[in-house]
């Protein structure tokens, strides 16, 4: 009965020795059955005794993390981890291998992390400064071989210039200036500048020399400077040359040139004088570049070897060592994050759990492992203890792969309270179901099933593949059995893909009578299974299946809320809440039989009567009702008898009546008893106030308890206090209770025909398809027919696929998962629980070694 | 009207700024910065908070001068985002209020240079919000020949402008026949914090001028009633600290110092301008000011200028009251609806906020004790609504 109501929880106490505590937890963080309890939630983790570790785990994920950055850009596969427990195994294992304390090989990860990392900074600066150098070779190279195509050689000849003089270049072309280099000295400033600064750096080379200066710029080819900073993007840079009339007064401007040169960060370099430097110049960087090539392969070369040794898998395990250290961690924190939990008084560790029932014994099991395997460490004891605090305790499912999807639905509206009724377990049928009625088509629903059956039998397959459907293999189950479903549902309509099928033969053959056609019924004959398909070819097809739907969808909502009522009595039962379920229960439950089962009645009554020949004194189940109300006790066409002598109006009346009286016992008994039994309470604390406080005193003098234990008492005693709410309070809050009821039954019956709706809409939607698409080509026939039959069968595809199969899935989905979360769940469901978050490695790690996507 | 179509351009930009609301820090996280005991646990702190990400690389011992950069560049990369996603007028207005900041870095240049300061220092100290390419190009300056750098660098920059204008009204308050001797004297002695005010003052007035002509009517309402306080408080300033300074010593030289640095806007101007121009005690600017009751109370728990060497950390200085209640004023315009003032305010808190943060570090180095007054000494964002 795990999955019906929560699992029975156990408050006991732990008590740790602190030299043992890393020993104990990890044991325990084992058996994966354990909830620690907070000792202070308001205190910040920074502040807490083994924070010191958790940082340090974190300093070294984030070396870890690094490293893999650096694994990436060489293009090092990790490989993740599948199954953690065996490594958890295989920690487990060297840890007790070592001869020195357990939680010491925390600190021989940290030295051995902490100098490989050290050691592969030092190589990535190491190949930062060579791809440095590199990059200034390349540059110098292309500085020399642009700058000759820019200038020509010619103008680096050696030239008898004759005068110095005030040259305007403004303006002037390379080719003047060469005329003019016979008679005028020439300074020039030849560099490499970022491409993005070119321009402005033009710009103030114009102004600062006015204008006299002749400047050109060429591209370096892109691809050779590596920028190491920035994740070896590529720069662009070029070669610049400024040409300037020297001597005379433009030594202001060769200093203010080199100063401009020096804020852009540009690099100078000096041309050659002659051809013969210049060519002696051009080897050498040559050489020097093949060096430097020779040094990077071989840095790099041992880069890959140190991330390579990183890469491997060792025996015993199965995956990288990176990610063998990472989990490490991870672990490692995990525990110490839990030893937070606890509280430090001297030597010895305290702390509060939660264990399932049963548990205790494989705890304590643990306890006495860790005394046998690590001899001479004290253990830790586990003692039952009272519940502290005011919280309850937490709440449980064992579930399976089956359950799970539907409690996640159910916890994703509301962790049920600790031993309610576990919406859950109905969830696991009535959803499928739901969503069947919605999209009850045999055609779509197969396809679903087909899905489902496909997830469910190759699930190991997929598993391992890496294919998109292993994420849905998560809810295998739930797909499968909505298929199954909506599969059903569609035979019961009779509806293939808008197709009704005629499997049993109609019970309907047509009659010529005079001009017109009729349908006529066979003698006896009543269709086995679902909708006879004549009613494809009637006019009046819609109306009555609208009319069938609808009436399917009321009564199907009506018996899944009356459940919901009754659950509601169960949990009143189940929690000895007398007031609830005599004034709260059992009122609305005949509220609710009185109107709304009473309409299913009628329209079940209705379908069992033989309305042949007589059809016109069938009466409206929706004017029956309406008059119900506006004038009780009158009936125009009766369902049963003659108008003159039916006793349906006084059932009516009696009905409306009981109906009615139901209301004020929801509403006002509760509240009274509340109240009495609150002042009744209120004065029985007032005597016992006194020895409270006594008592409160000695625990004090007692326990030397700390500021924290004064806060959780504190806590304790205000919402003990909140407890007494004032007669308003608990008026209005039954009254919105009350209000919520009678007019939810009313809403919430009309919100099921949703089943309906959505149903016709499906309907609806398949059968354009099928006409638009289909339906041309197969009338033509022929030649014709076959082309166009062809193309409208591509087009029919593929919008069954995206619109039914996809979006209407979807849809139906997300109605079903209404109908539960308000409709149904409103009537019993509290939701105010919270989860049992059982200390896991496994967990934790398992949401670690997945390799993140991005 | 044009809250109807604010969204259609704006819109993102401005949810991107109501988004980042969620960033300021709360007073109860103040309090618990208070009570950090060292620089390290101050970081370990900031990095639960929105700022997590700037601080992560580095180390623990983390210098306050870093620290600030580091949430400077925080800010301005929020600031660069909101920029890249807006379009017209938002991008024009956004680019005017990186002025102030690029106004900041070139003094702050110059003064390093002025001070031998290697420029790399100062390169890194320049506020991210402020910067732009030529900034580092600044080194040509030499000596004090600030028209020059106009010339050869400035020129191109956004706020060549303020520059120009500056150069040209301080040469034209020489009198007649001035030589170029006398204009290097005079740019020799000029002191770059009178070159930050006036530039402000300029860019204030610009600003102003483009928040008139271009912004939509619910914009301007929110942003020139902010300008216009920020305006007076600059001239409240400005008198203030004029008052019984020892560098202005003829009273006709005060007067048209003042009138160089006093915006020709805002609440004062003009009608107060000849009560303010002369005001030679606070008294007097009291009085002169008193026509706004908002500032006659500001003013009136204001130290007196003349005794500024009896000031220590306890007394609240005329720029704490002037910065809380600016940060009222912001405030309340970050909650106005559909116009531009969000993000004016944004910026303003947020440097608000960076200020205080930088406060309590230093506070926290110097390991003042926790009853010192100093601590309370932060305005914190926001905390003026709740009241």
């Amino acid at each position: 009965m795990n999955f019906f109501r929560s699992q029975t929880m156990g408050y006991y106490k732990l008590i740790i020795p602190r030299e043992s505590a890393w020993n104990v937890m990890n044991e325990l963080a084992e058996l994966d059955c354990i909830h620690f309890v907070d000792y202070d939630p308001t205190l910040p983790m920074i502040n807490r005794p083994f924070a010191n570790y958790i940082k340090r785990c974190d300093d070294l994920l984030v070396k870890i993390q690094l490293i893999e950055h650096e694994m990436k850009k060489y293009q090092k596969k990790i490989t993740h981890c599948k199954d953690v427990n065996l490594l958890i195994k295989n920690f487990k294992q060297l840890i007790k291998e070592r001869s020195k304390a357990s939680h010491t090989y925390l600190d021989e990860i940290e030295n051995d992390i902490e100098k490989k990392h050290q050691q592969l900074i030092e190589q990535s600066t190491n190949m930062e400064n060579l791809h440095e150098r590199r990059n200034k070779l390349i540059e110098h190279k292309s500085v020399l071989l642009k700058g000759e195509a820019l200038l020509g050689q010619s103008f680096f000849q050696p030239a008898n210039y004759v005068a110095e003089g005030y040259v305007n270049l403004q303006g002037k072309e390379l080719d003047d200036i060469k005329v003019l280099q016979g008679s005028v000295k020439f300074n020039y400033l030849v560099g490499v500048i970022n491409k993005e600064d070119q321009i402005r750096f033009k710009r103030i080379i114009f102004r600062i020399t006015k204008g006299n200066a002749w400047m050109n710029t060429m591209d370096i080819e892109s691809d050779q400077i590596v920028d190491t900073k920035n994740d070896d993007a590529k720069i662009i840079k070029s070669v610049f040359v400024v040409v300037y009339p020297g001597g005379g007064g433009s030594n202001i401007i060769t200093n203010k040139l080199n100063k401009i040169c020096e804020s852009f960060q540009v690099a100078k370099y000096t041309f050659p004088e002659n051809n013969m430097i210049f060519q002696e110049k051009l080897r050498q960087i040559e050489t020097e570049l093949v060096e430097t090539r020779n040094l990077l392969e071989m840095t790099k070369n041992q880069v890959e070897a140190y991330l390579d040794d990183f890469q491997r898998i060792y025996q015993n395990s199965n995956c990288s060592q990176i990610e063998e250290l990472k989990l490490f961690l991870v672990k490692e924190k995990y525990l110490y994050t839990q030893l937070n939990y606890l509280r430090v008084q001297g030597s010895v560790l305290y702390g509060s759990i939660w264990l399932p029932h049963g548990a205790d014994i494989k705890v304590d099991q643990a306890l006495r492992e860790v005394q046998t395997s690590y001899e001479g460490l004290p253990t830790g004891q586990l003692q039952i203890s009272p519940p502290e605090g005011t919280r309850p305790p937490p709440t449980f499912f064992e579930t399976n792969q089956v359950t799970w999807g539907f409690q996640e639905i159910v916890n994703t509206y509301g962790m049920p309270r600790y031993k309610e009724i576990n919406p859950g377990l109905f969830t696991v049928m009535t959803f499928p179901f739901l969503f069947g009625v919605m999209f009850a088509d045999i055609g779509h629903g197969f396809c679903l099933l087909l899905l489902g059956l496909y997830l469910c039998v190759f699930n190991k397959d997929i598993k391992e593949s890496d294919s998109i459907l292993k994420h849905a293999l998560i809810v295998r189950h739930m797909l499968l059995m909505m298929g199954v479903w909506a599969f059903y549902n569609g035979w019961i309509y009779n509806d293939f893909m808008s197709v009704p099928i005629n499997l049993f033969g109609s019970c309907y053959y047509q009659d010529d009578e005079g001009d017109e056609t009729i349908w006529a019924r066979k003698e006896d004959c009543v269709y086995p299974f679902g909708i006879d398909p004549v009613w494809l070819c009637v006019p009046n097809e819609l109306t009555f299946m609208n009319s069938y739907k609808m009436k399917l969808a009321v009564i199907i909502g009506v018996i899944h809320m009356m459940f919901g009522i009754i659950l509601k009595g169960v949990n009143a039962i189940y929690f000895k809440n007398w007031v609830d379920f005599i004034f709260e229960f059992i009122p609305q439950i005949i509220f609710f039989t009185c109107t709304f089962g009473y309409m299913d009645f009628l329209i079940l009554y209705k379908w069992s009567e033989n309305w042949d020949n007589r059809t016109q004194d069938a009466p409206s189940i929706i004017t029956l009702m309406i008059n119900m109300i506006l004038s009780p006790g009158n009936v125009d066409q009766p369902l049963w008898g003659t108008k003159e002598d039916s006793s349906e109006g006084q059932v009516q009346t009696a009905m409306l009546l009981i109906a009615l009286i139901c209301v004020p016992i929801i509403l006002l008994p509760k509240p009274l008893i509340l109240n009495c039994e609150n002042k009744k309470k209120h004065a029985h604390e007032q005597s016992n106030l006194t020895d409270n406080m006594n008592k409160d005193l000695y625990q004090k003098i007692n326990e030397e308890s700390e500021g924290t234990q004064e806060n959780s008492q504190l806590q304790a005693e205000s919402s003990g206090g909140g407890h007494h709410e004032e007669f308003g309070d608990i008026f209005v809050h039954q009254v919105i209770e009350t209000i919520e009821f009678v007019l939810g039954s009313i809403s919430n019956t009309a919100s099921y025909l949703r089943l309906w709706a959505l149903s016709l809409a499906h309907g609806q939607l398949a059968e354009v398809f099928f006409q638009m698409c289909l339906n041309g080509g197969i009338s033509t026939g022929g030649f014709v027919g076959a082309i166009r039959l062809l193309i409208g069968y591509a087009i029919f595809s593929l919008v069954t696929f995206g619109v039914l199969m996809m979006m209407d899935v979807m849809e139906c989905f997300l109605h079903a998962l209404r109908l539960h979360w308000v409709e149904f769940q409103n009537k019993f469901f509290k939701a105010d629980g919270y989860a049992f978050e059982k200390c896991s490695y496994a967990k934790v790690m398992q949401d670690n070694a997945a390799p993140k996507e991005e | 009207m044009d809250l109807c179509v604010f969204g259609v351009d704006d819109g993102y930009a401005e949810a991107i700024i109501r988004g980042l609301r969620a960033s300021f820090l709360t007073e109860a996280q103040y309090q618990q910065m208070k009570n950090c005991a060292s620089i390290p646990e101050l970081k370990s702190f900031l990095e639960e908070t929105d700022y997590q990400n700037c601080l992560q690389a580095d180390n623990p011992q983390i210098p306050t001068s870093i620290l600030r950069q580091r949430l400077k560049k925080k800010l301005a990369d929020e600031f660069e985002y909101i920029e890249a996603q807006s379009t017209g007028t938002l991008t024009k207005y956004l680019f005017h209020l990186r002025c102030r900041f690029m106004i900041d870095n070139v003094v702050n240049m110059i003064e390093g240079l002025k001070n031998k300061i290697d420029i790399e220092i100062l390169l890194s100290n320049i506020d991210p919000l402020g910067w732009f390419p030529e900034i580092k190009n600044i080194k040509v300056l030499e000596g004090d020949d600030y028209s020059s750098l106009y010339r050869d660098v400035l020129i191109d920059t956004p706020i060549g402008v303020y520059f120009m204008k500056f150069l040209e009204e301080s040469i034209e308050n020489l009198h007649e026949n001035r030589t170029l001797n006398d204009i290097q004297n005079l740019f020799r002695e000029m002191k770059p914090e009178y070159i930050r005010t006036s530039l402000k003052k300029m860019w204030l007035e610009d600003f102003y001028l483009f928040c008139e002509q271009e912004l939509m009517p619910t914009s301007q309402e929110a942003l020139l009633e902010l300008l216009k306080f920020e305006a007076d408080f600059k001239t409240v300033q400005v008198i203030y600290n004029s008052i019984g300074n020892r560098d202005l010593n003829t009273a006709a030289k005060i007067i048209t110092t003042r009138k160089q640095l006093c915006p020709t806007i805002g609440n004062l101007y003009p009608d107060c301008e000849k009560l303010y121009l002369q005001a030679m005690t606070l008294d007097a600017l009291r009085e002169a000011v008193k026509g706004c009751d908002n500032y006659r109370d500001l003013l009136k728990d204001a130290p007196d200028p003349l005794k500024r060497e009896e000031f220590n950390v306890q007394t609240k200085t005329l720029d704490d009251i002037m910065y809380d209640d600016e940060c009222r004023r912001y405030a309340l315009a970050f909650d106005g609806q559909g116009s531009y003032g969000v993000f004016y305010s944004y910026l303003k808190l947020k440097e608000q906020e960076i200020r205080n943060i930088i406060w309590l570090a230093e506070m926290i180095s110097r390991k003042l004790a926790k009853n010192h007054p100093g601590w309370k000494k932060i305005i914190i964002p926001f905390s003026h609504l709740g009241k």
